[in-house]
């Protein structure tokens, strides 16, 4: 009987701390995208962050072209370049000398994907 | 016979299965090349090979390509049997010949491995227990190890000088490498996509000088046949002004199509090393050497 007499008052009062906390964690979620957002920004601003990250991707491929053995002579020059002019905070000179030997280690990518085949045809045949 | 709608049934039904025949019949030719490339042959790839230089150079005897260049630029032969009245590759032998004899650390010396020296016909061989190509090099610093003794570097003069030597005590032996089993096919078949894959920034294979082009002249210099491209190693070369051995000189055409090179005899080389020297089976040895 008091269950039944407590349950008008009780039901609004949930709803309402259930507003109130969903309210709070989007307030929350919206603070964290927004730091984020400020985050994300920062680093696209920050040119010793971009050069790390064009750093990191240029060695990236560098090993996957090692991995393959498919080298280019060029590649390691401009990658240590790139990590010498970071060092010394050239950071446009780091990103210009990663974004070349990433392109390099591209290449000799695409290189050693078509040499995987294309091999077979360089030798003479038996008449 | 026939009415009008049958009669359209039929031919169609006899150009599906034309073109179903023909297009098998394609894809089995393909099959069959391919297959044909993919698994490797040996003795028909060296047999090949020979042909492909005897139409290459008709006047040129298969076994003669042990002179590299020198077998068909005239000019440079000249010059090169003129050097070789005074070899420069002779103090290499000599110092090659002291160490030889050299007690390594347990008192024992090279001798214990290779006899008098003259072995250079064993190597490359396929060690089926490692799993692996054997060089002379490998031999070398196994020898010094079960002496006791520290491995030498394989880009260093020592190493060189010593297989200076045990080229010159081999000169006449017939090259006659044996391509036995499946590992060792495997590295044969490793050996010979080395040698005709592209690289470097030139985008060139070893094949684009040396097979399609061999003969031609790059700048002022012939490009030499694959024919006897191992047997007179290791060389002279009045570039390095010293002797030096097969793979700095695979790291040298590496590095000049703009590649970055492999380490003296890692595993690429000794492959490399085992297809070539199997293509020029039949081929007397000559090393050391003079090259330009």
């Amino acid at each position: 009987m008091k269950i039944l007499n407590i349950f008008p008052i009780t039901v609004p009062l949930l709803a309402v701390l259930l507003l109130a906390a969903c309210t709070d964690q989007s307030q929350e979620q919206s603070q964290e995208q927004s730091q984020e957002q400020s985050n994300e920004q920062s680093a696209a601003e920050d040119p010793a962050l971009l050069a790390r990250e064009a750093l990191d991707q240029a060695q990236a491929q560098y090993d996957a072209s090692r991995q393959a053995g498919h080298v280019w002579a060029r590649t390691p020059v401009l990658l240590k370049s790139a990590t010498e002019a970071l060092a010394a905070g050239d950071f446009s000179g780091a990103i210009s000398a990663a974004d070349q030997a990433t392109r390099l280690a591209d290449a000799s990518l695409t290189q050693a994907q078509a040499e995987q085949t294309a091999w077979l045809h360089r030798f003479p045949k038996m008449p | 016979m026939f009415n009008g709608k049958e009669f359209t049934t039929i031919r169609r039904s006899a150009i599906a299965a034309m073109l179903l025949a023909l297009s098998s019949y394609s894809l089995l030719g393909y099959m069959a090349i391919f297959s044909h490339q993919a698994v490797a042959d040996p003795e028909a790839d060296r047999q090949a090979m020979r042909t492909f230089y005897q139409k290459r150079f008709p006047d040129v005897a298969p076994e003669a390509h042990k002179d590299g260049v020198y077998a068909f630029d005239e000019n440079a032969r000249e010059q090169w049997l003129e050097l070789e009245d005074f070899p420069p590759y002779e103090i290499a032998i000599d110092e090659g010949q002291e160490l030889f004899a050299t007690p390594l650390a347990d008192g024992g010396n090279y001798s214990d491995c290779f006899g008098d020296g003259a072995v250079k016909n064993r190597f490359p061989y396929f060690d089926e227990q490692q799993g692996e190509v054997i060089t002379l090099e490998l031999a070398i610093n196994t020898c010094r190890d079960q002496h006791g003794d520290q491995p030498l570097p394989y880009n260093g003069a020592e190493i060189t000088r010593l297989t200076a030597y045990i080229a010159f005590q081999s000169r006449g032996q017939t090259i006659a490498v044996a391509v036995a089993n499946e590992g060792a096919l495997a590295a044969y078949n490793d050996g010979k996509r080395f040698y005709a894959s592209r690289r470097g920034q030139l985008n060139f294979a070893c094949t684009s000088c040396h097979v399609q082009l061999a003969g031609n002249r790059l700048r002022a210099e012939h490009l030499s046949a694959s024919l006897g491209q191992v047997s007179h190693w290791p060389a002279y070369r009045l570039k390095w002004q010293d002797v030096g051995s097969l793979h700095q000189r695979f790291a040298r055409c590496i590095k000049q199509v703009g590649a970055e090179p492999f380490p003296p005899q890692s595993k690429e080389y000794r492959n490399l090393e085992y297809f070539l020297t199997y293509i020029s089976n039949g081929l007397p040895l000559n090393g050391p050497s003079i090259r330009k």
